[in-house]
């Protein structure tokens, strides 16, 4: 593998992996834009996230793949209790709000604070205003929160998880604006993974077939 | 204001401690409905990791929480043929907690402005002035009191990047500084800030300099302070779980890859030979010693097949047996307390038993028999928790219950009532001991005492950052003390730090009582640290002594974690009790009561079965690219235009792995495949088979 991965270096970029976490109210639509943006579909009553929480996206820049690795909430924001374990040593995050809801951007804005506060110091943060589908109930301003993202070094978007709107393009956009450099991250690497352990045998033969 | 809970469940648990957070994974993981609380603000009960602040916080606090409860009257709840049960929130849990920071205050803060006029300059080396200019303790670089935001970033990174930081050396007078305990009598004293004065005398060398108080503090949110240190391992029943149920997706990581001891009549630390690689290369052990070392560790690996070995001194000590094998005494030292870990009165099944455990771990993941998770034990439980909330879990922190409602015919626990007033029923109830009403509640039955330090080095030097055990043998009136060493590649403390974690068991019976979990320290910080605050520095020349390269202690804490009292006989037939994470060095017996308890509640259900992997997509790089020039991809997967489906992980890897792969691969670190193995021992047949094979890599024996 080693000298296919050398190879493969030549010819081409590398490939990065991020963790990318998403906040937000309940119900504004976090696991909607990752179900479109995973799998290219909407489900109008989705029920509250289950079993499903961690799914895994890839994007090709020019010369770099961004593998993105996407935790949804699983439903742990609802009542304010969001483990830290969730946004550790997240690299990028997207913070819904609902348009056509106030108080879903007021609670945005709190999770951006929350963010900024408690996940590493250089994450990439993208705010989404979805349900853009139903600007006729709009509640908030494009301008306005587009104006609170600048001042925040945001990157803002309004999507819509229903017509596809801009769901990509979020993502381009955080995979763009994160560094790329040695995976992007100077946090420590974990030195084992529990799920391959060492062949019986140990010292002796080749088992880097993966 | 806050969303009212569902008024029933299947399953409620209170407290998110590491019994109490597998379980409530295991129930929504079968479907079964789960309320999850717990009072504090935080994950993990007294499995908790903290940063720095918090941690503070929690000791001043003796871990009592302040719940913001709602006035109302439980008892009008409860309906005639119901009573209510009172549970008591203030319960402490840590007693006896102090801390001590070691560190001056001499470095400007982005705190305050009124700090960053008076000090302008940072003071480059630490001087001799006294604790009085750093009087101004109560201003805004308090631990708990650093604004959010203004505290870490610049600085942080100065300090992270600043590596031609000159060295200090500091002579042993120098740990003549005095520390004063915070927190030791009661709550009140949280607002104080941790003293830190340090007498650094005028003739301190100039090789190093000690972060200040602020620069510290600055990096609080890089500490992950566990309350209950444990490592896991690597066969043990945690790593098991965490793989058969998919747990182990949301952790990662570290081999504990050393494990140390203190030899009788020494003063220093030295590597214990475990595997057979160190065996070999052990510099402390003899050829000799060698060669009955590693005969004795293949019987013990595998000592059921060879009864002639040790039957007759199957009721005799396991020191016994060991000295029976001809092994040195220093080896003998190796095995009972190092990798047996078993006590000197420990018989000699207990103590093979103990052995085999240890050896059967050993090289599953690289040269180790243990694991550490990064950013602590704390992060155990909230992986869990997780698992739970992905199957269904309510989780809500914040809210604990004031009481429960026992049906009063058939004696059973039919609701509890939270603190905002809610009833809300339930089928079984399990709580953590701190949430068990106080009828059931008897006398504490023991505490671990414990130690925390932040170190400016490793106790024993070496080239790559490790995750060491350390075992303290008894001695004189000393219990054995379990020490657990982290570095900042483990994400439990920042770079140029290490936490040391340091465990005594405190036995209720113990004659010689030493109250202050201070004092119990003492020696074990003459033996691993340059002293102490108050620590009496050994006189002169001792020529082994080797304390210019032992570390200094920045910051430290003590605590007593108060242990099980509860009378289990008397509980309702629904209510379960988890217990505390004790002084178990591992996580076994943890997950045995866990396993026990969910038998005990859904016999014909699996326990934790595997969470099945979300289905993973490749997009297609080309389709994508082309695409994604405009910047959208709009159509679905089912339309075949850009998205390969993978079933899993393997096929995923392939499909990387393959010609059209975009090059490198995933940044999943493999564990290391050159180690030499211990438990290769289970697959020699006998003795002469494994000697040949020894003979084959090279080896004399």
């Amino acid at each position: 593998m080693a000298a296919q991965r050398a190879t493969n270096n030549a010819a081409q970029g590398k490939i990065c992996q991020f963790k990318l976490v998403l906040l937000g109210e309940s119900a504004v639509g976090k696991s909607s834009l990752v179900l479109r943006f995973v799998k290219g579909q909407f489900h109008e009553y989705q029920e509250s996230t289950i079993g499903a929480a961690f799914l895994t996206q890839t994007v090709c820049l020019q010369d770099t793949t961004v593998k993105f690795e996407i935790w949804d909430t699983a439903g742990q924001e609802r009542y304010h209790s969001l483990a830290p374990m969730y946004y550790r040593g997240a690299q990028a995050a997207i913070v819904v709000y609902d348009i056509t809801n106030q108080d879903t951007f007021a609670r945005a804005k709190t999770w951006v604070r929350e963010l900024q506060r408690q996940a590493s110091p250089n994450i990439v943060i993208a705010l989404a205003g979805n349900k853009a589908d139903l600007a006729n109930k709009r509640m908030v301003d494009h301008e306005e929160a587009a104006a609170y993202s600048e001042e925040n070094g945001l990157l803002f978007m309004e999507t819509s998880a229903k017509t596809a709107m801009h769901v990509n393009e979020i993502f381009l956009a955080i995979a763009e604006k994160l560094p790329k450099n040695e995976g992007g991250t100077n946090r420590p690497r974990p030195e084992v993974d529990i799920t391959q352990s060492n062949p019986p045998g140990g010292s002796k033969g080749c088992c880097s077939s993966h | 204001m806050e969303e009212p809970l569902p008024e029933e469940f299947d399953i409620i648990l209170i407290g998110t401690g590491l019994t109490e957070s597998v379980l409530s994974g295991a129930f929504s993981r079968i479907g079964k409905s789960v309320l999850h609380i717990d009072q504090n603000k935080f994950y993990g009960g007294n499995w908790a990791s903290f940063n720095i602040k918090d941690f503070d916080e929690f000791i001043a606090s003796g871990g009592i929480v302040e719940i913001n409860r709602k006035e109302f009257d439980p008892v009008a709840l409860v309906t005639e043929d119901e009573t209510f049960i009172p549970v008591s929130s203030q319960r402490q849990l840590i007693k006896e907690g102090s801390l001590i920071c070691n560190l001056r205050k001499n470095k400007v803060t982005t705190a305050s402005p009124k700090d960053v006029e008076q000090n302008q300059v940072p003071s480059p080396k630490p001087t001799s002035d006294n604790d009085d200019t750093t009087g101004s303790q109560e201003d805004q670089s308090l631990p708990t009191k650093i604004p959010d935001n203004s505290a870490p970033k610049p600085n942080a990174e100065t300090i992270e990047t600043n590596e031609s930081l000159p060295i200090a050396e500091v002579t042993e007078d120098d740990n003549k500084s005095c520390g004063e305990n915070v927190g030791d009598n009661d709550a009140e004293t949280k607002t104080e800030e941790p003293p830190f004065p340090v007498a650094m005398k005028d003739e301190v060398k100039q090789t190093y300099k000690f972060p200040s108080f602020d620069e510290f503090y600055d990096q609080w949110r890089r500490f992950n302070v566990d309350l209950a240190p444990k490592v896991m391992f690597s066969r043990g029943k945690l790593v098991e779980l965490l793989i058969q149920s998919n747990v182990s997706r949301y952790l990662e990581f570290r081999n504990v890859s050393r494990t140390l001891t203190l030899l009788s009549g020494q003063d220093y630390l030295q590597p214990v030979p475990c595997s057979r690689a160190d065996v070999f290369s052990s510099k402390f052990v003899t050829v000799i010693e060698k060669r009955i070392l590693m005969r004795v560790l293949t019987l013990c690996a595998n000592y059921e097949a060879h009864p002639e070995e040790y039957e007759e001194f199957e009721d005799r000590l396991f020191l016994e047996f060991l000295c029976s094998k001809r092994l040195s005494e220093k080896a003998q030292q190796f095995i009972l307390h190092s990798i047996a870990m078993v006590k000197e009165t420990s018989t000699t099944i207990e103590g093979l038993k103990a052995t085999k455990k240890f050896l059967q771990s050993l090289g599953r993941y690289g040269n180790s028999a243990f694991l550490w998770p990064m950013y602590g034990v704390g992060e155990l439980p909230q992986a869990f928790s997780r698992l739970s909330a992905v199957f269904g879990g309510t989780f809500c922190l914040r809210r604990n219950a004031v009481g429960l409602v026992l049906n009063t015919e058939s004696g059973k626990c039919t609701a509890i009532i939270d603190s905002q007033g809610q009833k809300i029923k339930c089928k079984h109830l399990i709580v953590d001991e701190s949430n068990v009403p106080d009828s059931y509640r008897c006398e504490f039955a023991s505490s671990v005492s414990r130690a925390v330090y932040v170190t400016d080095k490793s106790v024993l030097a070496s080239d790559k950052e490790h995750v060491s055990l350390i075992t303290l043998p008894p001695d004189g009136s000393r219990g054995s003390v379990r020490v657990i060493e982290a570095g900042p590649q483990c994400c439990v403390c920042p770079s140029k730090y290490h936490l040391v974690h340091a465990l005594l068991s405190s036995a209720p019976n113990n004659d010689n009582q030493v109250c202050n979990p201070r004092e119990k320290f003492k020696e074990v910080e003459q033996i691993l640290f340059a002293g102490h605050a108050d620590a009496e520095v050994p006189q002169g020349g001792d020529a082994e002594s080797t304390d210019d390269a032992k570390p200094h202690i920045l910051w430290s804490s003590y605590f007593d974690m108060m242990e099980d009292g509860v009378t289990r006989d008397a509980l309702p037939s629904n209510l379960y009790v988890a217990r505390g994470p004790g002084m178990e060095l591992g996580f076994d017996k943890t997950m045995g009561e866990a396993r026990e308890l969910f038998e005990r509640i859904c016999p014909d259900d699996e326990f934790l079965p595997r969470a099945p992997d979300p289905e993973e997509i490749v997009f297609d790089d080309e389709g994508y690219n082309t695409e994604s020039n405009g910047a959208r991809v709009e159509e679905s997967p089912e339309d075949g235009a850009g998205a390969d489906y993978v079933d899993d992980a393997e096929d995923l890897r392939e499909v990387e792995d393959g010609d059209d792969a975009p090059g490198q691969v995933d940044h999943v670190t493999r564990i290391d495949q050159s180690q030499n193995v211990f438990i290769d021992f289970a697959k020699f047949k006998n003795l002469n088979e494994f000697y040949k094979s020894c003979q084959d890599d090279g080896f004399d024996c």
